[in-house]
C-alpha cells in the first residue's frame, strides 16, 4: 500500500517533470540548441508565483498564469538578444555563454529576492483526502491536474494547429520548412517561448511544494536534461515517460533508500540508459557509429 | 626568454615577498594551475569541454584526507593514493560519458560533481556530510639532528607546488609534442577524417581524460593537506566553471595558456570580492563576455593588438 | 588469377525505410583504377561509407585481401589498409599543412606513453622518419613550398590535393577517393589525374566516385555504374559507354552529368 502511495507522488512531481522536459526536447529538437539556461526559467517560475501570490495577494491561479506569462516574455527576449546572434557560432560557446547567462540571471535573482530560501504557502487546505488508504494533498491533486492540462494542451498544438505543424517542419527538415516558405525564426521564437512558459509552470507548480531560493534551476536544469537524454532527444512522448518514471523512481528511492540521494536517482538512470540504450526510450536509432 | 625569466621570478618569489596573503595567492595559484593544465589536455588539445572537472579535484581530496586521517598515511602517499582513485573514476566516466559528445558530454560531466557532492553531503559516516574533514595536517621531513622541512609552512609547500607545475607543464609539452599529442588534436580538428587513416579516436579519448583525471586528483590531495579542511563544496560548479574560463581565457589548447588563465582566475574571484553581493553577476558577465568575444584567450588577443601595433 | 583485393557481396545498406544499396556485388582487383559513376543518390557514397566501417547497420560481406570487415571500426579497417577521403573538404583546419600530413602518419608511428614522456631514443627515431616520410608526400603532391601554411588558408584546390596527401600518409594499399575532382576547374583536374595515375604506379589500388565523365573515361580501367542502390552496368570505358541501360539512367536523370 505504501508503494502505491510511493508511485502517486512521484507521478503527481513527475507531472511537472514531464512539463519542464517537454520543453527542453522541443527547443533540442526544433531548435538544436542545448538550452542552459532552462533551469533559471523554472527557477523564475517558482518566484514570479512567490512574488505575485505571496508577496502581492494575487489569486493563486491568476498568479500562476502571470508567472508564466512573465517568464515567457524574459523568454521571449533572451531568445531574440542572445540566442539568436549566437546561432552562428561553436557548440562550445553557445554552451558556455548560456551558462554564463544562467549564472547572471540567478545573481540577480539573489540580488533581487535575496539569497534565503523562501516557501510559498498553499493557498489549498493542509488535510488530505483519502480514498482506500491513500493519502491525496489538495495541493498535489492541482498539480497532477494542471500538468496534465498542460501536456494535452501543448499536445493539441503540436498535431492540431497551423503553427503547431510548421513546428514538426521545421523538426523534422529545416531546409525543407524554409523552403516551403516557414518563417524559421518566428517558429524558433514561438518555440522558446513555448518552452520557457512550459518550465515556468513547473516551476509554479513545484515551488509551493520544494523551497525556492535563487540556485534551483541548478538541479532543474540538470533534471530537465536527464529527462531529455532518457526519452530521446526531440522526443515528445518520450520527455513526458521519462519525467513520469523520473518522478516515480525519485519517490521510490526517497521512500525506500534515503532522501538524501533522492536527486541522484535520476543520473543513475541516465547512465543505466546510456549504457543499454543511448539514443533513449523512443530516440531513432541512427545508423553513424 | 620569457619563459626562463618568470620561472626564475617564480623561483625567487618567496625570497622577495614575505607577506602571507601572497604566498596564499601563490599556493592557490599553482594549484589551479595544476587543474588548468589537466583541464587543457581534455578541452584544448582533445577539444571536449567538461564542466564538471571539480569532480577530479573533489576525489582527490576527499581520498587523500581520508588515508591520512583514518590511516595516518602522510601526504606523499595520499598524493599517489588521489592520482590513482581519481585516475579510476576518470576511466570510469570516460567509458560511461564518452558514448556522448557535444553537449550530452558536457551534462554528464556536470551530473557526476553533483552526484559526487550528494555522496559528500549524505554519506556522512565517511565524509562528515556538510561539516566536512579537519585538522588534515601537511607532512614534515626530517633532515638529521633538528633540521626539517616543515610542509605547513608556506614558503615549503609553495617550492613544492612550484616543482609539480614544472613537472605536469613538462608533461604536457613532452604529450603534446608526441604521437599522443596529434591524435589528441586530430579528435578536436576532425574526428571522422582522423579515424579514417586509423587513429582510434576512443581510445585517445580515455586516455586523456585519465591523464586529466589524475592530474586533477593530486591538485585535489595538495589542496586539502594546505587548508587542512574539506568539504563537498570541493565539488562546487563554480570550480569547474572557474576551471574552463582558465584554459578558456589564458587560451586553449597552447602550453602557457593554462598557467596565464590560472593566474588570471584565481585572481579575479579575489579582486571581485570588492563588489560584495554582486561579485557572482560581475563575474557572470566577464565569463559571457570571453567567452563570446575572447574564446582564443586573452594571450591571443594581446599579441594581435601588438602586431598590429608593430604594422604601424 | 587476378589479385583480387576487394570483394563486396550482397551488400545491402537501409536508411529507415530507404534502400540506399541493394544486393550489390563487386570487386577490385590489385593496382587497377576502378570508377564508380551513377546519377546523383545512387548510393556510391554510401557504399565507400559501408566499406570503411563508417555504417553500423548493413548487410552483406565485405573481404579485403581475404580478410572478413565486418564490424571493424573505421579505423581498425584504416589500419588494414583502406583510407578514403570525403566528399566534403575534409582537413585538420588549424593545422599546417605538414601537420596534417605528420598528423595522418600517425598509424605508422609506435610509441608509448614510456617514449613520449622521456622522449626516448625510439620517439625521436620515429619523429624524424615521419617528418622525412610527410616531406616525400608533400613533393609528391606539389605542396612543399606550401608547408607551414595553414590547412583552411589553402586555396580550394590545393586543399583537395592536401586531402590526398593527408590520405597518403596512412600507407592505403586501397584507396577510396570520394569525387575527387569536384569543384576543381580543367587544370586542376588534370593535376588530380596525373596524381592519380603516379599513386597506381606507387603500387596502390584506387577507386574513385565520380561525376565528371572526362576524367572517369580517360583514367579508369574499369568502370560499375549504380543507380537507385543497384549495380546496372560493370565493364571497361568503352563498354560503358555504349551500354544502353547506363545511356537510359543518365538520360532519365539530369543531362548535364554526361560529359563524356
Amino acid at each position: 500500500m505504501i508503494f502505491i502511495q510511493y508511485v502517486i507522488n512521484g507521478l503527481i512531481i513527475g507531472g511537472a517533470y514531464a512539463l519542464i522536459g517537454i520543453g527542453l526536447t522541443m527547443i533540442f529538437g526544433i531548435m538544436k540548441v542545448v538550452n542552459f539556461a532552462h533551469g533559471e526559467m523554472y527557477m523564475l517560475g517558482a518566484y514570479f508565483l512567490f512574488t505575485f501570490f505571496t508577496k502581492i495577494g494575487v489569486n493563486f491561479y491568476l498568479s500562476m498564469l502571470l508567472s508564466i506569462a512573465s517568464v515567457m516574455v524574459i523568454g521571449f527576449v533572451y531568445e531574440k538578444s542572445i540566442l539568436k546572434p549566437l546561432r552562428r557560432r561553436t557548440i562550445d560557446t553557445v554552451m558556455l555563454s548560456m551558462i554564463g547567462f544562467s549564472l547572471f540571471i540567478q545573481n540577480i535573482a539573489m540580488l533581487i529576492w535575496t539569497p534565503v530560501p523562501e516557501s510559498i504557502q498553499s493557498p489549498f487546505p493542509l488535510t488530505a483526502y483519502t480514498l482506500g488508504g491513500l493519502y491525496f494533498l489538495p495541493q498535489r491533486i492541482m498539480v497532477i491536474c494542471v500538468a496534465l492540462l498542460l501536456v494535452l494542451l501543448t499536445h493539441l498544438l503540436l498535431k492540431k494547429t497551423k503553427i503547431g505543424k510548421a513546428m514538426r517542419a521545421t523538426f523534422q527538415d529545416l531546409e525543407a520548412a524554409s523552403l516551403m516558405g516557414i518563417k524559421i525564426d518566428r517558429i524558433y521564437s514561438f518555440t522558446f517561448v513555448l518552452g520557457a512558459g512550459l518550465a515556468a509552470a513547473s516551476g509554479a507548480l513545484l515551488g509551493p511544494i520544494f523551497t525556492v531560493h535563487p540556485f534551483i534551476g541548478n538541479l532543474a536544469n540538470l533534471k530537465a536534461f536527464t529527462i531529455v537524454i532518457i526519452g530521446g532527444l526531440g522526443s515528445f512522448e518520450g520527455a513526458i515517460t521519462a519525467g513520469f518514471l523520473l518522478g516515480v523512481f525519485e519517490s521510490l528511492g526517497a521512500g525506500y533508500i534515503s532522501s538524501g540521494y533522492q536527486d541522484a536517482v535520476g543520473f543513475i538512470l541516465l547512465i543505466i540508459i546510456l549504457i543499454y540504450r543511448p539514443t533513449g526510450l523512443f530516440g531513432k536509432i541512427g545508423q553513424r557509429r | 626568454m620569457i619563459t626562463l625569466l618568470s620561472l626564475l621570478g617564480a623561483l625567487i618569489y618567496p625570497i622577495l615577498i614575505k607577506d602571507p596573503y601572497y604566498m596564499h595567492m601563490a599556493i592557490i595559484i599553482g594549484i589551479y594551475c595544476l587543474l588548468a593544465i589537466s583541464l587543457n589536455l581534455l578541452l584544448g588539445y582533445t577539444g571536449q569541454l567538461s564542466l564538471g572537472h571539480a569532480a577530479f579535484f573533489g576525489v582527490g581530496a576527499y581520498v587523500s584526507s581520508l588515508l591520512f586521517l583514518n590511516w595516518k598515511i602522510p601526504m606523499w602517499f595520499g598524493m599517489v593514493g588521489a592520482l590513482i582513485v581519481s585516475g579510476v573514476l576518470g576511466y570510469i566516466v570516460a567509458k560511461l560519458a564518452l558514448k556522448l559528445r557535444g553537449a550530452y558530454f558536457v551534462i554528464m560531466t556536470i551530473g557526476i560533481a553533483e552526484v559526487l557532492k550528494l555522496v559528500g553531503l549524505n554519506w556522512v559516516d565517511l565524509t562528515k556530510g556538510p561539516m566536512g574533514l579537519t585538522d588534515i595536517e601537511s607532512p614534515v621531513i626530517y633532515l638529521g639532528g633538528l633540521d626539517r622541512i616543515d610542509f605547513s609552512h608556506k614558503m615549503p609547500y609553495y617550492y613544492l607546488i612550484l616543482i609539480l607545475v614544472i613537472f605536469c607543464f613538462y608533461l604536457q609539452y613532452r604529450l603534446v609534442h608526441s604521437s599522443f599529442g596529434r591524435a589528441f588534436i586530430s579528435i578536436r580538428e576532425n574526428e571522422d577524417l582522423a579515424e579514417s587513416v586509423g587513429i582510434n579516436c576512443y581510445k585517445y579519448l580515455v586516455i586523456v581524460v585519465v591523464i586529466s583525471a589524475s592530474i586533477a586528483g593530486v591538485a585535489g590531495s595538495l589542496y586539502a593537506h594546505y587548508v587542512s579542511f574539506i568539504d563537498p563544496g570541493v565539488f562546487a560548479f563554480f570550480i569547474s566553471v572557474n576551471v574552463v574560463m582558465m584554459v578558456i581565457g589564458g587560451g586553449q589548447g597552447t602550453l602557457v595558456g593554462p598557467i596565464i588563465g590560472a593566474i588570471l582566475f584565481s585572481l579575479i574571484p579575489e579582486w571581485l570580492r570588492l563588489f560584495g553581493d554582486a561579485r557572482m553577476a560581475i563575474y557572470a558577465v566577464i565569463v559571457i563576455f570571453i567567452v563570446i568575444f575572447m574564446p582564443r584567450g586573452i594571450l591571443f588577443y594581446i599579441s594581435q593588438l601588438f602586431s598590429l601595433r608593430k604594422k604601424q | 588469377m587476378r589479385d583480387e583485393v576487394l570483394n563486396v557481396q550482397n551488400l545491402t545498406v537501409r536508411f529507415g525505410g530507404l534502400i540506399a544499396v541493394n544486393d550489390v556485388d563487386f570487386s577490385i582487383f590489385r593496382n587497377e583504377i576502378v570508377s564508380l559513376i551513377g546519377p546523383n543518390g545512387a548510393g556510391k557514397t554510401t557504399i565507400f561509407n559501408a566499406v570503411t566501417g563508417f555504417l553500423k547497420r548493413i548487410s552483406g560481406t565485405i573481404q579485403f585481401e581475404g580478410q572478413g570487415l565486418s564490424n571493424l571500426k573505421p579505423h581498425e579497417i584504416a589500419e588494414q589498409g583502406i583510407v578514403r577521403t570525403f566528399q566534403i573538404t575534409s582537413l585538420f583546419p588549424n593545422l599546417t599543412v605538414l601537420d596534417n600530413i605528420r598528423t595522418a602518419h600517425h598509424g605508422q608511428e609506435e610509441e608509448t606513453f614510456f617514449d613520449a614522456i622521456f622522449n626516448t631514443k625510439k620517439k625521436q627515431k620515429m619523429e624524424a622518419e615521419t617528418l622525412t616520410k610527410a616531406h616525400e608526400i608533400l613533393k609528391f603532391i606539389g605542396l612543399e613550398n606550401k608547408k607551414e601554411v595553414i590547412s583552411s588558408n589553402l586555396p580550394y584546390g590545393e586543399q583537395r590535393l592536401l586531402e590526398i596527401g593527408v590520405a597518403l600518409a596512412a600507407k592505403p594499399k586501397l584507396l577510396l577517393l570520394d569525387e575527387p575532382s569536384a569543384g576543381l576547374n580543367d587544370t586542376e583536374t588534370q593535376m588530380m589525374k596525373g596524381l592519380i595515375k603516379r599513386m597506381r604506379e606507387l603500387g596502390i589500388t584506387i577507386c574513385l566516385v565520380e561525376h565528371d565523365m572526362k576524367l572517369v573515361m580517360g583514367i579508369s580501367d574499369r568502370i560499375l555504374v549504380l543507380n537507385f542502390g543497384k549495380k546496372i552496368a560493370s565493364g571497361t570505358p568503352d563498354e560503358i559507354r555504349n551500354n544502353p541501360e547506363v545511356i537510359r539512367a543518365y538520360l532519365g536523370e539530369r543531362r548535364r552529368d554526361v560529359r563524356g
